[in-house]
């Protein structure tokens, strides 16, 4: 099935790239990084496997974008990388969109799979928009939430990306959504509303469901200043996925999560001030090691969990030094205590995953028009625990664009 | 009364006798012009790039038609440079030079100077914009600037300066800064034109950032045309 759906979007890169006025470009990214010993790519992007320094391909992203006539366009990336495992994943199709856009017309409609309208990051995830190399905790930081079993304290904690059911971040790390966007520019630079129904709420990290899920996305997008760019986004909607572990049950699309987030941007000269608070609630199933949990009639209990996060990254120019910059990056992300559903018994796991704070610092050089370097050190404590270099992550990415 | 009107004749008869003689000059003199055409291949319209674009928050609609419509040929970015080669010259520093920032696009495109030329950046858009180069030996960086900012940078590198925004990855222009005082651009046609040039012999060069520098010597002489054009190629 995955092979079949690659080649049907190889199969329409290749007719865009035969049909239509097209532009190419891409880049690759390579790293040299180090982690601490107790690394995972589930707590700090580096799997164990690959925590000693050493030298990788990080992504390799071919772009497309195709004027096809009459107010068409095409965009998509074809992306190659050892995100994740640390070794090469097969290569992808990880964005496709056809967007109608209208000239001088304030509406513009995407569909296919796109830049999710939510938040700040998905902007920013490329290597080459980023003043950092690790995402925030929000999108990066697995948590104790499983799209097969939901609430289930051994998500986050083990096995290996890819491989095991290792649950989800709050909100996915590709930052893509699949569907249909609209893309309303209210006020001319001062407001926008972007409103996406899609596959998934925000938390799925896969292109199709194979449930009748369904959620909304949406961004309201306003810049009272100049200086001040401002977003609140929201997201609600079902995310589980069907799975040997869970088909003895039924109505899987009745568990939802809710996301609610601000951003802004906040920049004059050479310093800028970013960040995003982001909410999220869930209503889940349970699972421990005895299985899911159930009421008297056999039916998942729902749990009610709720997390927020936010972090606030300061980027400095250093103008006597062109090309360069200073960033730094605060984060934590709290787990909310929890009221254990009726009638299913006891996880005794409250709060539902352990508070975790993170510090960053980046210093980034562009080499030239299309080479950029940059050096990033994280480090990151969890509740009640001293901090320690055990989770300290160091890299180096250069990019090169073409 | 009588003195008065002697001096009024009199004044009256050397005005007009000056005046026939200016005429006179004027209409038996003939230009010394040197102009040609310059041709390229035909440009590519690389305003909508995959980067950038779709990775941003939108907050302005597209308006490439209305852009495009005003917009200069890449051929109006060819600047013709003369390089005197029997005489001595100064490429004295420019009174005046800017490139503006609008519809976040910079203009113009290619920007001759001279060397030590304070070029001055305007942002007229309603968002921010950044400039910055980083050719070696003239690195800047202007930081964000809001509208109607105006940021001067003297420029003294000379050849090609490249200039970038940090925000809008699509904007690029050019700064070209050139050892003579002698320069001209094409029009929309690739006509290019100097008038009363010093009588002598002449280096022609057509140059865009984008295309390989072609070269050319003439001689100029009195009262005289000289063409020359130019074929572009990469």
């Amino acid at each position: 099935m995955h092979k079949l759906r690659l080649l049907f979007w190889v199969l329409l890169f290749n007719a865009s790239l035969t049909f239509a006025q097209v532009d190419l470009n891409g880049s690759l990214d390579l790293e040299m990084s180090y982690g601490g010993k107790t690394s995972s790519f589930l707590k700090n992007e580096i799997a164990n496997d690959f925590r000693r320094p050493h030298l990788a391909i990080n992504q390799f992203n071919l772009f497309l974008f195709s004027d096809m006539g009459s107010d068409f366009f095409f965009n998509s990336r074809l992306q190659w990388d050892t995100w994740g495992t640390g070794k090469i994943n097969p290569l992808r199709i990880t964005l496709a969109t056809l967007s109608w856009e209208p000239q001088d017309f304030p509406v513009t409609v995407n569909i296919g799979r796109f830049v999710s309208p939510f938040g700040l990051y998905p902007k920013r995830s490329l290597a080459s928009n980023s003043s950092f190399v690790n995402g925030p905790l929000a999108y990066n930081y697995f948590i104790n939430i499983s799209d097969t079993r939901g609430f289930w304290p051994k998500a986050g904690e083990s096995g290996a990306y890819g491989v095991d059911d290792v649950g989800l971040t709050t909100v996915y790390f590709g930052g893509y959504n699949t569907g249909a966007m609209l893309d309303w520019v209210i006020r001319e630079n001062a407001l926008n509303l972007a409103l996406a129904f899609v596959n998934a709420a925000s938390a799925s990290q896969k292109d199709y469901t194979n449930l009748q899920n369904a959620a909304i996305v949406g961004r309201l997008g306003f810049a009272p200043f100049i200086f001040w760019q401002h977003g609140i986004s929201f997201s609600y909607g079902s995310f589980m996925e069907k799975d040997p572990v869970n088909n003895t049950f039924d109505r899987l699309e009745r568990f939802r999560q809710m996301v609610i987030a601000t951003d802004w941007v906040l920049a004059y000269t050479y310093f800028e001030l970013s960040g995003e608070f982001i909410y999220a609630r869930w209503n889940v199933p349970g699972l421990t090691s005895t299985g899911f949990k159930t009421d008297f009639n056999g039916e998942l209990g729902e749990f009610k969990l709720s997390n927020y996060s936010y972090y606030v990254d300061l980027k400095f120019e250093p103008p006597v030094l062109t090309g360069s910059y200073l960033a730094f990056r605060y984060e934590t992300m709290v787990f909310e205590n929890y009221d254990h559903p009726k009638t299913v018994s006891i996880i005794a796991l409250n709060p539902w995953d352990t508070d975790v704070t993170r510090y960053s610092a980046a210093v980034g050089y562009k080499i030239s028009r299309n080479i950029l370097l940059k050096l990033a050190v994280t480090d990151q404590k969890y509740k009640n625990n001293p901090a320690g270099i055990d989770d300290v992550t160091i890299r180096s990415i250069l990019t090169f664009l073409f | 009364m009588g003195l008065i009107d002697k001096f009024m004749n009199k004044t009256i008869l050397l005005f007009l006798f000056f005046t026939i003689l200016i005429l006179s000059d004027f209409s038996f003199a003939q230009e010394t012009r040197v102009y040609g055409r310059v041709f390229m291949p035909a440009e590519q319209n690389r305003s909508r790039t995959f980067r950038g674009r779709i990775y941003r928050n939108r907050l302005v609609r597209q308006v490439l038609h209305k852009q495009d419509e005003n917009k200069r040929s890449a051929i109006e970015d060819v600047i013709i440079a003369a390089y005197p080669l029997s005489y001595d010259t100064v490429a004295a520093p420019l009174a005046k030079a800017q490139i503006l920032q609008k519809n976040a696009e910079f203009i113009p495109n290619v920007l001759p100077i001279t060397p030590g030329t304070k070029v001055d950046f305007v942002n007229l858009d309603k968002f921010y914009h950044n400039v910055f180069s980083i050719t070696p030996g003239q690195k800047f960086n202007i930081g964000r600037r809001p509208t109607g900012t105006v940021v001067p940078e003297r420029i003294t590198k000379t050849g090609f300066v490249k200039l970038f925004c940090d925000i809008h990855s699509q904007m690029n222009a050019t700064i070209v800064t050139l050892k003579t005082p002698i320069f001209t651009q094409a029009n929309k046609n690739g006509v290019y034109l100097f008038k009363n040039l010093r009588p002598g012999t002449y280096r022609l060069e057509a140059i865009h950032p984008d295309f390989d520098k072609v070269s050319s010597t003439i001689r100029v002489e009195k009262n005289k045309d000289t063409e020359e054009s130019f074929t572009l190629t990469r």
